[in-house]
């Protein structure tokens, strides 16, 4: 028994190998069965091959990913997860609000909020910027 | 919020909150604002993410959940890189019957 109420929630394999339809499907009913508050997606919509920025979350300000990794849309991944779950929140830790129509990204996220109930959705412009732009 | 989308590096100064780059200052802030305007600082979810690594140390996830705890955060973000989906369930699960009953 948690001696606090703090919320607990981890997040989703939205990238990589382990980004498909099966996993996240198991990973989401696993982590509802075993208490957890809440699951999160990150967002990146493309990651440059050169990027100028330090990337904040990496201790050597690199961004840990190639570009050639497969990530997954977060909204569309927690359209997926919604329907696997009942009770487990949803949310994304990050969504990158200057590749999205922000009348678009109301809609979706009004849609999700619909359809699984109360979506957090952490908003940012972005962490790493393309060299030259 | 026009400048989420229009900036690279957001500071948002607003009536009701405050963005700080220094969480602990930016936190303490926020107490002090809420406390301003009449805004009950608990009504708020402040969340914190953390790397969850493969090999725990339960006794140190602890302290470390309880600091932030303390300082206010009432959600924590677990994430870890594991790519493999038994490897990533094991490491969620041992967090689950070891940490969080503890904290």
């Amino acid at each position: 028994m948690a001696t606090t109420d703090l919320q607990v929630g981890c997040h989703l394999p939205v990238y990589g190998p382990a980004a498909t339809r099966d996993v996240l499907l198991g990973f989401a009913r696993r982590m509802e069965a075993l208490g957890y508050d809440s699951l999160w997606a990150s967002d990146h919509v493309v990651i440059p091959y050169a990027i100028a920025s330090r990337y904040p979350y990496s201790p050597t300000g690199d961004f840990p990913l190639p570009p050639t990794t497969n990530f997954l849309e977060p909204l569309v991944t927690l359209g997926l997860v919604a329907g696997a779950t009942e009770r487990i929140r949803l949310g994304t830790t990050v969504l990158v609000l200057p590749h999205r129509h922000p009348v678009l990204a109301a809609k979706m996220l009004a849609t999700l909020d619909h359809l699984a109930g109360c979506p957090t959705s952490g908003a940012a412009p972005g962490a790493t910027r393309r060299s030259g732009s | 919020m026009k400048a989420c989308w229009r900036d690279e590096r957001v500071s948002h100064q607003g009536e009701f909150l405050r963005f700080d780059a220094k969480m602990k200052a930016g936190l303490a802030e926020l107490a002090t604002v809420c406390g301003q305007t009449g805004r009950d600082v608990k009504s708020l979810t402040i969340s914190a993410r953390m790397g969850l690594p493969a090999r725990q140390d339960s006794a140190a996830l602890v302290g470390e959940i309880r600091e932030l705890a303390g300082l206010g955060v009432s959600h924590v973000i677990l994430e870890s890189r594991v790519r493999d989906l038994d490897d990533l369930t094991a490491i969620y699960e041992k967090f689950a019957k070891q940490v969080r009953p503890r904290v």
